[in-house]
């Protein structure tokens, strides 16, 4: 039962109010005397005596029952059909994110600990025509499972393997599901357990609509914690030294002292001390050589949440490339490959092409029998080939002017081609799914498109007719198509929890990403389509492409957990129990309006009371 | 509203009575057959020899003595008198004119005053019923024995009366007057007994039934009724609820007059104390009437009339 306007109880002051009036009204039988004149020197003490206390008579117990009807009628109470054992379905909301790895308090154990213990003890409450769904709320919200009671070992299996990582905690993500769950199911409720470590969850529930009661169940405690938030490195590469940027906070009331140290390729690099105001921060730079690949940073001692003690930041930023160059006569393309930074070129000329295992292929005014796999660059393409249609005659459009489509505004961003002559070229006729990149006119000069394997870009024009490869944009012209035909490196760091999205080799069938347990994930590559990592721990991640059993890439990917939304450990206010407004229909009769039967049960007593009041004084009842 | 019922005004609407209402709005039957008065008509009302009647006709003796044929005693003859009741052998021996006095006989003025207030009206039966059945038999031994009958009933005040009449052709008129009276709002017995006294000073027999339930004074009103003028009777009609009650509880008691209130809690120490408030008012009324030369008695409502009013009437000397 639940009381939608508990203000509607102070009615209920009108029982004692019913009483004091009877008393100081106790209503008599009235009885017709010839004259008073006889009784009016009667003594009356006893009378008096007896109007102290209150005159039980069943009219004021018909006056209070009809008080009290209609008092608990205006709280307007509720009944549920789970009061009655019917239907009762449970949503089980887990907090999964990092902070919940903290210590709970008065709990032998973390707070995610503490919050599969109650969820074991709630499941175990939900009746046998109940059910229980398990929703986890770490930076994605998870549907975990749901089942009924013969379900529970498999609940409680799942709740077993559940563990506190991730950056931030999408509450209103989870809820939804909660909600999607329930929906259409009577006597359902959504129990949420967290530890209230949810800085912007009033900006994230702000406004939401509630279909479902939802109880908060705060499990944490406060907590002093110090995180490392940030670190950053520039340049990431190049010759010159990388600067390198971190930030330390302190999520507590004490100030603190500790030691930052800063590795890089394991290898201790400098160590410093820092004092930390209670909720203040230090930023620290350093200064380190190059040619490091990994940093990494971690705090000295122990907090409640160690796992944002550490921060790794992976220094590489271009995966190497190995080229080959198809040509007769490498010139000015061959010089502009060399200048891409990471890229191993080699020669060959067409005769001598026998097929190509490069990640990038680049054919200049020839055309192999078949795309090979990886990325391909053609340059000024013959006409008679099966693998592409070009025209035998080259031929410059009555409207030279160049057309950038938006596909290629990545490509020529920054790039004048005002100056640049593109001579004659012949008519290029790419496929379909093809994107023009650079048009002069009608006809096409620059195109790109996938191909099962392989991801090609063609040059319709040849550079001996223009004067590209005298201008400034051809180098960077060709640095940008080296980008676009190979995958890029993976990111820096992560923040654990985080989705990404990897864009790996167009020859890889599988990616295997080695968490820093030592737990291999393999992830099937679709052709032409990026693949997702999720990763949950913090630490080093090794990525891995592989093409069959060939090894086509191997790098790392630091994932970190420090992070102002979650190492903040200190519970916040939660919203109180909400339970949703009066529903119609189906959704509705999981809380049946009672005041209705009150107030009509409150008029039958009404007309009782009637009755009896004017039954009393009918003539027929005079006596003789 | 539902809460109305705390605050009710106190209405006079159908309350519950101790006594019935009997004899009022509804035929009861006639007041007594024919046959009872022909079983009454021997009786006589015994009045008082020193009431001031009519010597012309009547049967109640006279402290006068006339001129008669029938001897009491003499007295000297003087200018007027009558020579045929001269006693000429008392002349031829004494040799002096007497003249033959004898005891006359008169009718007396016979006053019923009955209470039609509307106290008399409650009770099972009703007062005002046994009321109208005394009025109606004694009237009838008025009329039968050629005495001059006077039937007034009285509310706050003396209503249209029946007579003076005599004679028992009046019989008829006076039943019906007797059975048509109506109870009025409430009664000034006191008031009513004085202003009667002085509008009728030649006295004569005088029987009140009244239940004596009127706030006014009643010694005020029975000081103009006293001998030797007045024969007077006060019918003191009772009702067994009124001696003791039944009652029980909280009570709202209601005057049938007024319509006033009192709130009273009826228990055992509470109607003792009413039982002994009622026998002493008795014993008041009845020591007033003694001291008064009234006649008083106390006539209960339930008796019936011939067998035990009657008689107990006979007994207190009102009827031989």
């Amino acid at each position: 039962m639940s009381i939608l306007a508990p203000l509607g109880l102070l009615a209920l002051l009108a029982l004692p109010v019913i009483i004091v009036l009877h008393m100081l009204r106790e209503r008599r039988r009235r009885v017709v005397v010839p004259s008073l004149l006889l009784w009016q020197q009667l003594p009356q003490q006893r009378a008096a005596r007896r109007r102290r206390r209150p005159p039980l008579t069943l009219l004021l117990l018909l006056h209070l029952l009809a008080a009290a009807l209609l008092g608990f009628a205006l709280a307007r109470p509720q009944w549920s059909l789970a009061s009655f054992g019917a239907e009762r379905h449970l949503a089980l909301v887990i907090d999964t994110s990092a902070s919940m790895a903290a210590p709970a308090p008065g709990f032998s154990g973390s707070r995610l600990d503490a919050a599969r213990a109650r969820a074991r003890t709630l499941i175990g409450s939900v009746g046998a025509r109940g059910s229980t769904t398990l929703i986890t709320a770490g930076p994605q919200a998870r549907l975990l499972d749901a089942a009924g009671p013969e379900g529970a070992a498999r609940l409680a299996a799942a709740l077993a393997g559940l563990s506190a990582s991730g950056a931030g905690s999408d509450m209103a993500g989870a809820l939804t599901l909660a909600e999607t769950a329930l929906q259409g199911r009577a006597g359902g409720q959504i129990v949420v357990l967290t530890d209230a470590a949810l800085p912007t969850l009033a900006a994230e529930l702000g406004g939401r609509p509630v279909v479902v009661p939802i109880a908060w169940e705060s499990l944490g405690g406060p907590l002093d914690n110090r995180a490392l938030l940030t670190l950053a490195a520039r340049p990431r590469a190049g010759n010159g030294p990388v600067h390198v940027y971190a930030r330390v906070a302190n999520y507590g009331s004490q100030p603190l002292r500790t030691v930052v140290r800063l590795a890089g390729d394991e290898r201790v690099l400098d160590s410093r001390a820092v004092n930390l105001q209670p909720d203040g921060e230090v930023e620290l730079t350093w200064t380190v050589p190059r040619g490091m690949t990994l940093l990494r940073a971690e705090l000295d001692g122990e907090d409640a949440l160690p796992a944002d003690d550490v921060v790794a930041l992976s220094l590489v930023q271009n995966r190497p490339v190995r080229a080959l160059l198809v040509a007769a006569q490498p010139t000015a393309l061959e010089r502009a490959l060399r200048a891409v930074p990471g890229l191993d070129l080699e020669l060959v000329s067409p005769a001598d092409y026998r097929g190509s295992t490069a990640d990038l292929t680049v054919f200049d005014g020839v055309l192999p029998p078949a795309w090979p796999a990886g990325g391909v660059l053609v340059v000024h393409p013959p006409a008679g080939s099966p693998l592409l249609s070009v025209s035998a005659t080259p031929r410059t459009p009555a409207e030279p002017a160049l057309s950038v489509s938006p596909a290629g505004s990545a490509l020529f961003d920054g790039v004048s081609l005002n100056t640049v002559e593109f001579g004659a070229a012949p008519d290029l006729a790419p496929p379909e799914r093809a994107a023009l990149l650079l048009a002069r006119g009608d006809q096409p000069l620059i195109a790109s498109w996938r191909s099962e394997t392989s991801t090609i870009a063609v040059w319709s024009f040849d550079l001996a007719q223009s004067n590209l490869t005298t201008r400034l944009a051809f180098p960077l012209l060709v640095a940008r198509t080296v980008r676009e035909l190979t995958p890029p490196a993976p990111p820096a760091a992560l923040l654990a929890g985080a989705v990404v999205e990897l864009r790996p080799d167009p020859r890889a069938t599988t990616l295997e990403l080695t968490a820093p347990d030592g737990a291999i994930t393999r992830i099937a590559v679709t052709p032409g389509a990026p693949a997702r990592f999720n990763p949950g721990q913090p630490g080093i991640y090794t990525l891995a492409e592989r093409a069959g059993a060939r090894l086509l890439y191997e790098g790392r990917i630091a994932v970190n957990a420090g992070a102002a939304f979650e190492s903040d450990l200190r519970p916040q206010s939660l919203p109180g129990p909400v339970a949703p407004p009066a529903l119609s229909g189906t959704e509705g009769a999981a809380n049946r309006p009672l005041w209705p039967w009150l107030a009509a049960v409150a008029l039958l007593v009404m007309l009782g009371e009637w009755f009896y009041v004017h039954g009393r004084r009918a003539p027929g009842l005079a006596e003789g | 509203m539902w809460f109305r019922t705390i605050f009710r005004r106190n209405r006079p609407d159908r309350p519950r009575r101790l006594w019935r209402v009997a004899g009022v709005n509804r035929p009861a039957g006639p007041l007594f057959d024919e046959a009872f008065l022909r079983r009454i008509e021997r009786m006589s009302l015994q009045a008082q020899r020193t009431l001031r009647g009519n010597p012309a006709s009547g049967e109640h003796p006279s402290q006068r003595r006339l001129p008669a044929t029938i001897f009491s005693e003499h007295r000297p003859y003087s200018s007027g008198d009558d020579v045929r009741y001269v006693d000429w052998n008392a002349y031829a021996r004494q040799n002096q004119v007497l003249v033959k006095l004898g005891e006359a006989e008169q009718d007396v003025n016979v006053h019923l005053l009955i209470d039609a207030s509307r106290s008399m009206t409650l009770g099972s039966p009703s007062r005002l019923r046994l009321a109208q059945q005394l009025v109606g038999a004694l009237g009838y031994l008025a009329l039968a024995h050629s005495d001059r009958l006077h039937i007034v009933p009285f509310g706050p005040a003396a209503l249209r009366p029946f007579g003076p009449a005599q004679g028992k052709a009046r019989v008829i008129e006076m039943l019906r007057f007797v059975e048509a009276i109506t109870p009025q709002p409430e009664t000034r017995l006191g008031a009513v007994l004085e202003r009667y006294g002085r509008l009728h000073p030649q006295g004569g027999m005088l029987v009140v039934c009244t239940d004596l339930l009127a706030p006014d004074s009643l010694e005020q009103g029975l000081r103009a009724l006293a001998p030797p003028r007045w024969q007077t009777l006060v019918l003191h009609l009772l009702d067994r609820h009124e001696l003791a009650p039944t009652l029980r509880g909280p009570l709202e008691l209601e005057d049938s007059e007024t319509g006033q209130r009192l709130l009273l809690t009826l228990d055992d120490e509470t109607l003792r104390a009413y039982q002994r408030h009622v026998h002493s008012w008795r014993e008041a009324v009845a020591r007033l009437c003694a001291r008064r030369g009234i006649g008083y008695a106390a006539v209960m409502s339930d008796w019936p009339l011939e067998q035990q009013v009657i008689p107990y009437l006979r007994a207190r000397r009102l009827l031989s």
